[in-house]
């Protein structure tokens, strides 16, 4: 019995047999919608469900050809870009103040999840009211303090529209990412600071030569992953701003949606995720051959 | 024996004439996207009393909202988990008809026809390519809410509201100098069908109700008429409080609920806000028309709700038939329309003038309000349905919210009235492409 069991646990098959269910799964949730989304970006089709005619690269070429398109492209790197810094130094720091010892740390360190935890349409409706420049109470304290002389458009401004959503976002992703660091963080040897204290090192010296170094796989992934979820994020923006004012925070997820939705040029939509999806793999692609490389050179 | 066989027979045959003459109802699904709980509620009620009443038919409602509508109702039929009818409204009937599954009512609306009189401004909407393709239910449009309780601290009369633009802006002046309001109207700006139907409506006083030529495909809302009404609507944004450009439906309604401003143009589901949600009683809520330029007209955005047919099946169509024939009845209808008093309006004459429509207590005391309303909405436009036809491209005008894109082109980006305009036109232009 035993040796059937080791037998069966080694034969391809039956592992092939396993994961069946889930490979079917990722099929049918997976699969089917990114060849469905390659079908249409190739053909003309306004609305779901009407009659497509075959379009070549012409969904490509006009996307590629649209000023909105680039625009929306430098935007949203600059929205990837700063959400990865503000996201990374920011679980650095907050998981830096986690590892302290210091009285509820055990409640902070909990509560500390909640902006990750909330659903999205709780915290921008939250938000909302907070920021709101009649009713929120951010302007009210501002306007009493004397700090600003008119309530600030937080949300509605061309100037302060993509600051303030970048700071939300991040902002709720922090949390998330710092529970990671702060796993990482703990697996320093606390010999190693305790050497270079004896050696007379500074604060800063540890924290650039021990822990950096030593949390630094982690910080390649938590990159990545900030990375990816800061270019694909479409619901925080949209309950904000649904883009706006006037496309000031429309990233390319956004960009894609308002076409398919509001403009109902699903193909041209398709296009633009197509396209999005190449950005993003080659992106990766050169991140992961980099990190391999450099592993590889220091062996 | 032969009474045991003969038994058997007997039950047999019975059972089977039993299975054969039992009819299960006709069940219909009925999706609506009246969302607030009242009413939701109402529209429950009423579709239990008709299966009630009628045990061959079971009306099942299900709630959408509009917000949602227009992905999740293609989605929905293409896969086959559609409803049999729905609440439709004129943009959005020629959205879905393009699915092909939208049903010609020309049968019902005769029969509808010869026992009630429709508006024409409710029932035109739906009659295009040959056919009606749905029943008006209720309408609604654009007023003057103001608060008598803001003009009287003021120093203005609060029985003599702003009647004019000029007026208005005077009003707003007024308002602003006494201090009683920093702020004295508000506008919704945020790219949202709220700031399209205060756009449009100022269009329509303003004789700019026509966004398409006589042929379907010329855009002429470039013209002289629009760029006033949109320069009249940045002077009216400057009166709003900050972070307009973001406001849609309910921060217009808060402020003006909480006395933050003193007037808003919206539709009449107002008063059955402020009793729920004001800071005083129904009596400080004033009404008027929406005030008119000089040389324009008396008028709003008006449209008509309506129910679509989208099955073919002959027997859920003769319920469907019935359904709407015994919502029609002017004592059923008025109970659909005190779902929210005041807003939701009579499309046919018959509801207009009964007893059963006058009989609601908020309807009583908001009298004057209502007919203000009502009076409006005999001058009720909408756009791409001002031409006695129905544009087949208004519906991706309306999606994409070109109008309130357009408005945003001035408040946000501060072009002028006049380039916000022809860039409007031209946003339109590659819209109906």
């Amino acid at each position: 019995m035993k040796h059937f069991r080791e037998k069966l646990l080694k034969d391809p098959v039956f592992g092939l047999i396993l994961v069946m269910p889930l490979l079917i799964w990722v099929a049918a949730t997976l699969i089917y919608p990114v060849f469905s989304a390659v079908w249409l970006s190739f053909v003309k089709m306004r609305y779901i469900g009407v009659p497509a005619k075959p379009a070549g690269f012409s969904n490509f070429l006009k996307i590629l050809a649209d000023d909105e398109f680039w625009d929306t492209c430098i935007r949203t790197g600059w929205w990837v870009a700063i959400n990865v810094i503000l996201q990374v130094w920011g679980s650095i720091i907050v998981a830096l103040i986690l590892n302290q010892d210091f009285k509820g740390k055990n409640i902070v360190r909990n509560w500390i999840i909640l902006p990750w935890v909330l659903p999205t349409i709780v915290l921008a409706i939250v938000w909302k009211w907070i920021l709101d420049p009649t009713h929120g109470v951010v302007n009210y304290i501002l306007l009493k303090m004397g700090t600003v002389g008119m309530p600030i458009e937080f949300l509605s401004s061309p100037k302060w529209a993509m600051p303030t959503v970048i700071l939300l976002n991040s902002w709720r992703w922090i949390p998330y990412f710092s529970i990671v660091v702060l796993a990482a963080l703990q697996t320093v040897p606390r010999d190693l600071y305790e050497a270079a204290a004896m050696d007379g090192a500074s604060s800063w010296a540890k924290f650039w030569n021990i822990t950096i170094p030593t949390i630094y796989p982690m910080l390649k992934v938590v990159t990545l992953n900030s990375f990816l979820w800061s270019a694909n994020i479409f619901d925080t923006i949209w309950l904000l701003t649904r883009g706006g004012p006037l496309g000031h925070t429309t990233t390319l997820p956004v960009y894609i949606y308002s076409k398919a939705f509001r403009d109902f040029r699903f193909s041209e939509a398709a296009a633009t995720s197509i396209l999005m999806f190449l950005g993003l793999l080659v992106f990766v692609v050169v991140y992961l051959r980099l990190l391999f490389r450099e592993e590889g050179a220091t062996g | 024996m032969k009474f045991k066989a003969l038994l058997i027979f007997t039950v047999v045959s019975f059972l089977l004439l039993s299975i054969v003459t039992y009819a299960a109802p006709v069940k219909l699904v009925f999706w609506h996207m009246e969302a607030r709980p009242h009413r939701v509620e109402r529209i429950k009620e009423l579709c239990e009393l008709f299966n009630s009443q009628h045990p061959d038919i079971q009306i099942v409602p299900q709630v959408q909202s509009w917000g949602e509508i227009y992905q999740l109702a293609p989605a929905a039929i293409q896969a086959g988990r559609g409803p049999d009818f729905m609440l439709a409204i004129p943009d959005f009937l020629t959205y879905i008809k393009a699915l092909g599954v939208v049903q010609p009512l020309d049968d019902i609306i005769e029969s509808l026809t010869s026992k009630y009189t429709f508006f024409d401004s409710a029932l035109e909407p739906y009659h295009f390519d040959g056919h009606y393709w749905a029943v008006p239910i209720y309408g609604m449009d654009f007023v003057l809410w103001y608060r008598k309780d803001l003009f009287e601290k003021a120093g203005l009369d609060p029985n003599r509201p702003p009647r004019t633009w000029k007026e208005l802006l005077e009003t707003c002046e007024k308002l602003k100098a006494s201090g009683v309001v920093k702020y004295p109207i508000a506008v919704p700006g945020a790219i949202h069908m709220a700031t399209d139907q205060l756009i449009y409506t100022l269009m329509v006083v303003n004789r700019a109700e026509h966004i398409f030529g006589e042929d379907p495909d010329e855009i002429t809302f470039n013209n002289p008429r629009t760029v006033e009404a949109y320069a009249f609507y940045k002077k009216l944004f400057d009166y709003s409080p900050p972070g307009s450009a973001a406001w849609a439906w309910d921060q217009p309604r808060t402020a003006l609920f909480t006395g933050q401003v003193a007037m808003v143009m919206e539709k009449g589901h107002y008063i059955k806000g402020w009793i729920d949600n004001a800071n005083a009683p129904l009596e400080v809520l004033g009404c008027a028309p929406v005030p008119v330029p000089e040389g324009g007209q008396l008028g709003s955005i008006y449209y008509s709700n309506g129910l679509m047919l989208l099955t073919k099946d002959s027997a859920k169509r003769a319920a469907f038939k019935k359904f709407v024939e015994w919502l029609h009845q002017p004592e059923i209808m008025s109970r659909l329309l005190h779902m929210d008093p005041g807003f939701f309006l009579p499309v046919t004459r018959e509801t207009l003038y009964s007893d059963a429509f006058w009989s609601d207590p908020v309807i009583k005391e908001k009298v004057a309000a209502v007919l203000i309303e009502i009076e409006t909405s005999k001058h009720g436009k909408l756009f791409g349905f001002t031409r006695n036809r129905v544009n087949p491209n208004v519906g991706a005008i309306s999606a994409a919210n070109i109008l309130a894109w357009t408005a945003q082109q001035i408040t946000v980006k501060g072009l002028s009235p006049e380039e916000a305009v022809r860039l409007g036109a031209r946003k339109m232009e590659e819209a109906i492409k």
